[in-house]
């Protein structure tokens, strides 16, 4: 939280007012404006967290130009669940913990959080979340479409998610053979 | 003239979600897929062809397959698997039939291993063994730079594959439910982490574990006899939990410990030792286990020890010795917590109390700042307690708090 001197004293502290919030302002692609707690952001994103130590956080709407209103929603909807499910996650994580630690199954609400979500809303957050370097959201949503994956045969796979095959039928034969193992029991 | 629904995204018009996300994200997508069915992607189109070669994670899983998930030999045969790419986390998750597929899956895991895998989970059962076999994993140590992150589940373990002095950036090292009897020691040099949780041990001799470089360690509820600690000059926090919840275990105090046969001599501390650099410890036992009793006879100076949480295995009248022994052994100790009769982690009765220096005895910590004592009912076991903490002239609580304490106490009683 640094204050740039030599400013006219009302810009100071206007300055010092900015970093005294603890919310931060975000602007989407389309010009809407959401509010974040500064903490959440800076735990959950990477990019986020730069741009708050670095001061490059506007009072009036930080652009992210890449990302629709919908989807920074839904980010800022995730900060804001996650902030408030940090008691549980907490006593979960009670014993010992590791740094690096495995991918861990989503939690109930997080499950719930990306259950509800459109295709394309999923499809848009993953996108958001990567760009942000939110890597626990981009775990989440990842996982969600991997599921949406699972059990399904390549035929499957293709029509929900509109996949457009661009084989020949003998390249596909080919694959096949050369991963035979891979479709045992097809 | 619009046709057809309004496209959400002008930008992808074809309408695959996919189209707008880079390679990784996608490989990052797969490997939350088990192995074959991620493979299987390789027809979806051609973008797909080869993504999951570079998938930074493998599950190999039965969940997609009734069998197990295809043979071991085809996915070893199927050329150089992965070939170059390095494997960021591989799990093996899934349940061995035949005992013909052993050997087999141990290659597979060379075969990772060759791949550069930095996090690997073996959690391979045997359920159809009559004799409820754990999967062995072969006699010979693994060697690679790469792995960071060891998991063993219901593992069979050997002296050979726990020298891991061939992995030099192995530093979480997890066993559950591990089968040491056969295993006299662990050791790695540059293991920071490491759990022991569940594990079952050998009946005559102690396994050793020398991990030097160790921060933290969880030891929990370890079957037959109790490990060793070697030095561990680096540690920060250690939980050890002895007995609560194990079925069965000869370190009990109604056996005799007969585990001279490797040379443990009966004097020689098996866990205090080990633990005397931590800064933290929790040390929860079950009133049979006899080892920490008398490992607290050659009781080691725990120079660092800041914060202990122990239980009411520590506080046996009349004399209290164990846990006098143990605050006149640690003399820089800011906090301790007592659980009496209790397992937690929800406590009825809480007592906080502070100490005040001017009171203390000198051969306890002068930093002792904050005592709690964790109880479902302060009953006449948790007053003993106090008692005792009293005529040492620990003198943690200050006058009024005490009052106050009897105080319920008292009322406690009256209510019943």
């Amino acid at each position: 939280m640094e204050v740039d001197k030599g400013k006219g004293e009302a810009e100071e502290t206007r300055k010092v007012a900015e970093a005294d919030r603890d919310t931060v302002t975000l602007k989407s692609s389309d010009g809407k404006l959401f509010e974040v707690s500064k903490e959440a952001a800076a735990r959950l994103s990477t990019v986020l967290a730069g741009m708050i130590a670095g001061g490059s956080i506007d009072d009036n709407g930080t652009d992210l130009k890449q990302i629709g209103s919908e989807a920074l929603e839904n980010v800022v909807d995730y900060c804001n669940k996650h902030a408030n499910s940090i008691p549980s996650a907490a006593l979960i994580s009670s014993s010992i913990s590791f740094n690096t630690a495995p991918f861990k199954e989503p939690e109930e609400w997080e499950r719930k959080f990306v259950d509800r979500l459109s295709h394309d809303a999923l499809f848009d957050l993953v996108e958001a979340a990567n760009f942000l370097g939110m890597e626990r959201l981009l775990d989440v949503t990842c996982h969600k479409i991997s599921e949406m994956m699972k059990g399904k045969s390549p035929d499957q796979i293709r029509e929900v998610f509109n996949i457009k095959n661009d084989y020949t039928k003998e390249e596909l034969e080919e694959i096949r053979q050369e991963l035979a193992w891979a479709f045992y029991d097809d | 003239m619009p046709e057809g629904p309004v496209a959400k995204k002008p930008a992808s018009p074809a309408g695959d979600p996919f189209a707008a996300l880079p390679d990784a994200i996608l490989q990052h997508i797969l490997s939350f897929l088990p192995a074959q069915p991620a493979v299987r992607t390789c027809v979806l189109a051609r973008r797909w062809r080869r993504l999951w070669e570079g998938m930074p994670g493998l599950r190999i899983t039965a969940a997609n397959a009734p069998e197990p998930p295809c043979a071991p030999d085809d996915l070893v045969s199927s050329g150089e698997l992965r070939d170059g790419a390095p494997l960021d986390s591989c799990e093996f998750l899934f349940d061995v039939r035949e005992d013909a597929d052993v050997p087999h899956v141990n290659l597979w895991i060379r075969h990772v291993i060759r791949c550069q895998v930095r996090r690997l989970k073996l959690s391979i059962t045997r359920e159809d063994d009559p004799s409820g076999i754990c999967f062995h994993v072969d006699n010979l140590p693994l060697v690679s730079r790469h792995l960071r992150r060891l998991e063993l589940y219901d593992t069979e373990l050997n002296d050979s594959f726990l020298d891991f002095s061939g992995c030099p950036g192995l530093e979480e090292l997890v066993i559950y439910n591990g089968g040491f009897e056969r295993a006299k020691r662990i050791s790695s040099k540059s293991v920071k982490r490491l759990s022991v949780l569940d594990c079952s041990f050998n009946e005559r001799r102690r396994t050793l574990i020398d991990v030097p470089s160790l921060i933290s360690l969880q030891l929990e509820d370890p079957w037959d006899r109790t490990p060793v600690l070697g030095s561990m000059p680096l540690l920060v926090a250690a939980s050890v939990r002895l007995g609560t919840g194990s079925i069965t275990s000869l370190d009990w105090c109604y056996s005799s410990d007969s585990g001279i046969a490797n040379g443990t001599s009966k004097n020689k501390s098996v866990l205090l030792n080990g633990l005397s650099e931590a800064k933290s410890l929790v040390l929860i036992a079950e009133s049979r286990k006899f080892i920490l009793k008398r490992d607290v006879k050659c009781c080691p100076i725990f120079t660092k020890l800041k914060t202990l949480l122990i239980n009411d295995y520590w506080c046996v009248p009349p004399d209290f010795r164990e846990l006098a022994c143990l605050l006149e052994h640690s003399p820089v100790l800011e906090k301790l917590t007592i659980q009496i009769f209790s397992k937690g982690p929800e406590h009825k009765v809480e007592i906080n109390g502070s100490y005040s220096p001017m009171e203390g005895s000198a051969a306890i910590s002068e930093n002792l700042r904050i005592i709690e004592v964790k109880c479902e009912v302060v009953d006449e076991g948790v007053l003993k307690v106090l008692d005792f903490l009293q005529t040492l002239n620990i003198g943690y609580l200050t006058m009024s708090i005490c009052l106050a304490l009897y105080i319920s106490a008292f009322c406690d009683h009256i209510c019943k």
